[in-house]
């Protein structure tokens, strides 16, 4: 068993086969050997890590990524589909939506970080810049004469 | 990968803004745009937790956009819309600055060129640096081609695009012709690995005849990298050389007048590591000299490791998909597909190599473990409205039910000949499924779904001499069947097919409580003097002729399921 600590000093006591799906954690424990020194997560909280912990016990079985998958990363960019289960476990609010992407990058949970920026890219995708802002709460920054700009360059590409 | 407190300039929540906190009254004297910003600004470092995306760093966020980018690419490609990744660049360049500087500073995300136009063009290519570029140029159905603006487009756009042949990955071209074909390719394109060309709605064509002729050997040298090739009504001779190495291969509406499948073999053995191969509408020359049949028949299967998913369309003859079948040894995880028509005299013979052993060929079809045999399918669109179609789909789960299923087999075809009421369809429909079992082996069978069977098409004594070459089916499943067929499963002293059956499930039959009553406590009346016997659980589906008090009494023998 692998005892891990959050950033709000919450302590989780998971089985290796879990916290080893973070490669970060897995490299420390091969660093340190068997130990019963707890990990620190400073840049996790309580939340977030039980919400990955979830994640990590519901792929405990599946192969890591090998060096052959992040090679063929090109290939996994050209799709959003997300896993049935996936999709459910990221149903979450934009909050800890956003929590768990920059934890699994953290953490260095590959498969976990593509889940979420699918979900955000699936968001995205088809929206207008207004419907965009709207959605993840963004502040029009530019001046009304630089978005006027902006849009005319753009019109070239409407020319077909 | 922390530069979340940049990210956070410039950006902010729009509730930070609002003054609907204010008391009735009051009013607040009108910013201008800028010092409304630089509000918003100064709010947003104070309190910028209220907007989470903020807290993505530039390289994550940058993450994502390639996402929607390639991801906006490849669905809309496939549903023939233009220009859709255009579309998300531009929005998501006009949300904020942060995002604009982002989206302008990856060439990824103007790697994809896919609309005709040469402002377009060249933007991309400058802002792409030097990522390797996707071109899909498709025009649509456009049979005027010579006369319309997009051809204009097209002649203005090959130049620039040509220009830079050596960082093309991907091109997609419709409309091709043998004089742009040429005129695209003048030079080498080193690292194209896919190209896809269709000249089915191109100048050239005539009557759905091939229309583009590629010359032997115009590729040789020129296309190193490719691994995936798509024609369609573009005839590239059937000579090895020009298809090495591919990991997918699609023919579509090609004479290969002047080869015949051998030389389709040939190409097999040229491209070892094929992953997807469709071979749709093609003719080739129907008969083997005598030379080619000797050396067919000496042939050994052409080993195809990676071989995923092999479609098989509307060929001319259902040989060619038999001689092709008999002559590879792809994995046993192969979906193989065949759609097309079937002749007087076809059956599961004329279209699977069941003469051979199917260790050496089709090994996949032995692991079939769950069969759906669907007869009289409604006429599908390409179909005329007088056919009625017929449907095989087989499975595997891998030896767990709670594995998915992974397809193995699609059979779907409808008779050639146009029967006016006629017996013909309901004969080959019956010979079809009387191949089951008999012809081909499924050992590993457990389910079996049947659609639409009725007395026309099978007796009951042949449809009984089927089940009794599939004893391991313990899930059987009538679907609009008619009920003589379920009464086989009476066990009598004489016959006790589908001896380890767990599960029957009826849906809209009009068996009657006599018969469903004599079909289970047979069964059930045997338990003592046959081992396996083990029919635990009937499923009902729209049965409207069973009594409620019918049922009741057969859940005394087994679990009852109402579906609504």
């Amino acid at each position: 068993m692998v005892n891990l600590v959050t950033s709000d000093n919450e302590s989780f006591t998971v089985e290796k086969a879990v916290a080893s799906r973070s490669v970060l954690i897995k490299n420390m424990l091969e660093d340190v050997g068997e130990s019963d020194q707890p990990i620190p997560l400073p840049n996790v909280t309580a939340s977030v890590l039980k919400k990955v912990l979830e994640y990590c016990d519901h792929h405990k079985n599946e192969p890591m990524p090998t060096s052959e998958d992040l090679a063929a990363e090109d290939t996994r960019k050209r799709t959003t589909d997300i896993g049935e289960w996936d999709q459910k476990f990221i149903q979450v609010d934009q909050e800890m939506l956003f929590e768990i992407i920059l934890a699994a990058n953290y953490l260095d949970i590959k498969p976990l970080l593509d889940v979420g920026c699918k979900t955000v890219a699936n968001m995205i995708k088809g929206k207008t810049p207004e419907e965009i802002r709207k959605l993840f709460n963004i502040v029009n920054d530019f001046t009304p004469e630089e978005e006027a700009q902006i849009k005319k360059e753009n019109e070239w590409a409407e020319d077909r | 990968m922390d530069d979340t407190n940049t990210s956070r300039d410039g950006e902010l929540g729009q509730a930070q803004t609002s003054t609907s906190n204010l008391p009735n009254g009051i009013r607040t004297a009108p910013l201008d745009r800028a010092t409304e910003i630089r509000v918003a600004e100064a709010a947003a470092r104070q309190n910028w937790q209220l907007s989470p995306i903020y807290h993505l760093p530039n390289e994550l966020l940058d993450h994502v956009f390639e996402l929607a980018y390639f991801a906006s690419f490849e669905t809309d490609s496939s549903k023939g819309k233009r220009g859709s990744t255009m579309a998300f660049v531009q929005s998501a360049s006009l949300v904020s600055k942060r995002w604009r500087e982002i989206v302008l500073s990856n060439p990824r995300l103007w790697s994809i060129i896919d609309i005709p136009n040469r402002l377009v063009i060249e933007t991309c290519i400058t802002r792409s640096k030097s990522a390797l570029l996707q071109i899909p140029l498709l025009f649509g159905n456009i049979f005027d081609l010579e006369d319309s603006p997009e051809y204009d487009a097209y002649k203005e756009c090959v130049p620039i695009l040509t220009a830079c042949i050596d960082r093309w990955q991907s091109l997609s071209y419709d409309n091709a012709r043998t004089e742009t074909v040429r005129s695209l390719f003048a030079n080498p394109a080193p690292n194209l690995e896919s190209l896809e060309l269709d000249a089915e709605a191109g100048p050239e064509v005539e009557e759905g005849e091939t229309a583009t002729y590629i010359p032997d050997g115009f590729f040789h040298g020129k296309l190193p990298r490719l691994r995936k090739l798509r024609l369609l009504a573009c005839h590239l001779p059937l000579n090895p050389s020009n298809y090495p190495n591919l990991i997918e291969l699609s023919l579509s509406m090609i004479e290969f007048h002047d080869s015949s499948i051998f030389a389709l073999l040939g190409v097999l053995v040229a491209c070892p590591s094929l992953e997807l191969v469709r071979l749709h509408y093609l003719a080739f020359i129907p008969s083997f000299s005598d030379d080619e049949s000797h050396a067919l028949a000496r042939m050994a299967p052409i080993a195809i490791p990676r071989l995923r998913k092999l479609s098989i369309a509307y060929v001319e003859r259902f040989e060619f998909a038999q001689t092709l079948l008999s002559l590879i040894h792809p994995p046993r995880s192969l979906h193989l597909r065949i759609l097309g028509g079937t002749g007087p005299s076809d059956d599961l013979h004329s279209m699977l190599p069941l003469h051979t052993d199917l260790q050496s060929t089709l090994w996949s079809l032995l692991d079939i473990e769950e069969l759906v045999f669907a007869f009289r399918l409604p006429p599908s669109h390409n179909v005329s409205k007088l056919v009625e179609a017929w449907h095989i789909q087989g499975v595997s789960r891998r030896g767990s039910p709670n594995n998915p299923p992974s397809p193995l087999i699609t059979l779907r075809s409808f008779p050639i000949v146009f029967m006016q009421g006629g017996s013909e369809g309901s004969e080959l429909e019956g010979r079809l499924f009387q191949n089951i079992g008999r012809d081909l082996r499924l050992p590993q069978l457990k389910t079996l779904k049947i659609t639409r069977l009725g007395a026309e098409i099978l007796s009951v004594d042949a449809f009984a001499g089927v089940l009794d070459h599939l004893p391991s089916i313990t899930h059987l499943e009538f679907v609009s069947c008619s009920p003589g067929f379920v009464r086989t499963l009476v066990f009598a002293p004489d016959r006790r097919l589908c001896p380890l059956l767990e599960t029957l499930q009826l849906g809209h039959s009009s068996i009657t409580d006599e018969d469903l009553l004599a079909v289970i406590e047979s069964r059930v009346r045997a338990v003592d003097d046959v081992q396996d016997m083990s029919l635990r659980r009937l499923v009902l589906e729209d049965c409207g002729a069973i009594d409620p008090s019918t049922i009741e009494k057969l859940r005394d023998s087994v679990e009852v399921i109402i579906l609504s």
